[in-house]
């Protein structure tokens, strides 16, 4: 064979040869240019995923940055019928790892068709064993769940969140704030459905966290009182609050039984009773309308008012000064003050100190408690409203005034949010502490406290006592109203409120206990409750004692 | 010439199958790379949740409900206040004290 005979059989062979890797590159060539777009957008399709995450809810602190509430991952289980490798012995497993009844996870299988439920909010202990089992058709769906390190402490206040969001309380009140954000990211997966690549389009970021004024410590006191002399007078709730009167901020705030949707002591109204006289006192001793050298002839316990009204004192006395009408608690001396003082000085004062109005907290079910209008009232409602009688309030708006008495009659507004911080604690929002108004001026606020303070060391509100520290407050007890705001014979609320250190007033604290069936009066309950959170809070805080042994201050 | 013309040749089809190999290396790279990513976050979240989850347990070891129940247990009380000795000026007192102290003392009394 000749050379151009063989090399012409080469070429031939090798244009044969190349028509199939021609073609294919051809065909290459079509899929990845003139095609590409649509293929990949098909592509895509099937791939591409965008994943919605919901984020965190923001956290709750105390005072001193302890956590109070927190949001944390939980796992839902559940599981598919079908693709169950053993079901029998799959189930066994779940149940004893889960420790869901057998019996329960056998019935629930038999109905199902395929997906069924097994057990929600599992803890990382409970994922861990289950991701151990490696059981096939087991799911296991990572949510945000909420919990509560401390247990049952400040849950009245802090109220409860679901999955939606807030739903009552102190959740439901800052729920666009507290709000986990939604984070988006898109993800390629693989035919078995593995992320591939993940791009974040939208970064939800942490939500903001709450600062409140809450003091963890505090706040166990008051609800371990709260519990304590609830259930040992078989009442039927108690109610305690501190605060802070210097700037009005809630230190606790604690109800008993615990009542997650109702925040009680902004939402429960009660006739205040001899509380309420202090307000009377304030207003009769700012207008000068009376003065401490001033006498009142008690009747002897008994005055005929009107025709068909008579009132009361639970003891018989004859005349006393004005300290010893607010000591001795003296309805009669009350009233002969308050219709001395006049029905629009006395209405002036009960509104200047923030009877009949919200106070400002914000929770959708606070109550402004009740107060008929001025125009409304008569001579008898004059006489009994001075002791307390005849309105009704809130157990916040009465710790309020009491904090106003203490600070030397500045109302201030109450405060339970410090302020609201991003995650890296740069403050976004501070509350400030604000003065609402000045309810009574300096010198008769001055005069008021010494004889609440003499109501503690010589009248009804020895119980109340602290030895070493100067306790000042009144005790109170009225009748119960019920919805309709009729009384409840036979049934009393029992109240004191007070404050310390006489001069330097650090803490406001009210007591209410509701409906005792034992014990009925203010100094026989809510004093010695009083007493007890008092002691707490002065050995948790280190206060130095104010007193000597014989009640004349240490200076 | 025709050597040349063929070496030349060769050598741009070499050019180009090298720069497909690269491109199809790339993508496999960046597919198992991905995969890396994936799993790499994955752990992240796990490590993260199991540090919410030792949070979430100091939290509740600290709460005064727990710590009161153990102290409890170990036979302790809440003291009276007059059961409690202060140290250091009581208030009234002018609280004397080293100048040296004095000298580290912030403006509102207290010690550093």
């Amino acid at each position: 064979m000749s050379v151009p005979t063989l090399r012409q059989r080469i070429k031939f062979c090798a244009i044969i040869c190349s028509v199939a890797p021609a073609i294919v590159f051809l065909r290459l060539f079509y899929l990845q240019t003139i095609k590409h777009e649509n293929l990949s957008r098909t592509a895509s399709k099937s791939f591409d995923r965008l994943v919605s995450e919901t984020g965190p809810r923001g956290r709750i602190f105390d005072a001193q940055g302890d956590l109070l509430a927190e949001s944390i991952v939980t796992w839902d289980c559940g599981l598919m019928k079908k693709e169950l490798a053993h079901p029998s012995r799959d189930l066994d497993a779940l149940a004893s790892t889960l420790k869901v009844p057998r019996k329960t996870l056998g019935d629930r299988y038999a109905r199902a068709k395929n997906y069924m439920p097994v057990k929600k909010g599992l803890d990382r202990a409970e994922y861990e064993k289950l991701k151990e089992l490696n059981l096939r058709g087991v799911t296991l769906d990572a949510r945000q769940s909420r919990y509560y390190p401390s247990g049952s402490l400040a849950r009245g206040l802090l109220g409860v969140a679901g999955e939606k969001g807030g739903l009552s309380g102190l959740e439901l009140l800052y729920d666009k704030v507290l709000a986990g954000t939604v984070s988006k990211r898109e993800v390629v997966r693989d035919a078995a459905g593995r992320i591939i690549y993940g791009d974040t389009l939208k970064d939800g970021g942490r939500p903001m966290d709450l600062h409140l004024t809450l003091d963890k410590r505090i706040q166990f006191f008051a609800q371990e009182s709260v519990k304590k002399y609830t259930e040992s007078t078989r009442a039927r709730q108690g109610i305690v609050i501190v605060q802070d009167p210097r700037n009005g901020n809630i230190l606790a705030m604690a109800s008993w039984p615990e009542n997650l949707n109702q925040v009680v002591p902004v939402e429960w109204v009660y006739e205040p009773g001899s509380t309420f006289k202090a307000i009377t006192f304030a207003a009769a001793l700012d207008t000068e309308k009376t003065s401490p050298s001033e006498t009142f002839f008690c009747e002897n316990g008994k005055w005929q008012f009107a025709p068909r009204v008579t009132i009361g004192d639970h003891e018989p006395d004859g005349t006393l000064t004005l300290s010893q009408v607010l000591e001795r608690s003296s309805n009669i001396g009350t009233a002969k003050l308050g219709i001395q003082l006049g029905l629009q000085d006395f209405y002036r004062y009960a509104k200047a100190f923030g009877f009949g109005t919200r106070t400002g907290l914000g929770f959708y079910g606070e109550s402004s408690g009740i107060m008929r209008p001025a125009s409304k009232y008569k001579p008898v409602d004059l006489a009994v409203g001075s002791y307390g009688h005849g309105l009704a309030a809130t157990p916040i708006q009465v710790v309020n005034a009491y904090s106003a008495i203490a600070n030397g009659g500045l109302l201030m507004e109450p405060r339970l949010v410090a302020r609201v911080a991003d995650p890296s604690r740069n403050a976004a929002r501070e509350e400030k502490p604000t003065v609402i108004r000045r309810a009574a001026g300096e010198k008769a606020i001055k005069t008021l406290k010494r004889m609440l303070r003499a109501v503690v060391t010589r009248g009804t509100g020895k119980t109340a006592d602290v030895a070493g520290y100067s306790i000042a407050g009144k005790t109170g007890t009225s009748k119960t109203i019920d919805e309709y705001g009729k009384y409840v014979s036979g049934k009393n609320v029992a109240s004191f409120a007070g404050f310390f250190p006489l001069d330097d007033p650090l803490y406001t604290i009210l007591v209410i206990i509701d409906q005792p069936r034992a014990f009925n009066y203010g100094s026989e309950t809510a004093a010695p409750a009083f007493r007890e959170i008092a002691s707490r809070i002065i050995t948790a805080t280190g206060l130095p004692p104010d007193v000597d042994a014989g009640g004349r201050p240490n200076n | 010439m025709q050597r040349r013309a063929r070496n030349s040749a060769l050598k741009v089809l070499l050019g180009v199958s090298a720069l497909c190999f690269l491109y199809a290396w790339q993508g496999v790279e960046a597919t198992r790379t991905g995969y890396e990513i994936e799993k790499l976050r994955r752990e992240m979240r796990d490590i993260e949740h199991s540090n919410d989850y030792l949070r979430k347990d100091i939290s509740i070891a600290l709460s005064p409900a727990s710590l009161e129940a153990k102290a409890q247990k170990l036979g302790m009380a809440y003291p009276e206040p007059d059961r409690v000795v202060q140290l250091g000026p009581q208030r009234g007192e002018t609280g004397q004290s080293f100048w040296l102290a004095r000298f580290f003392k912030r403006g509102n009394g207290r010690s550093m």
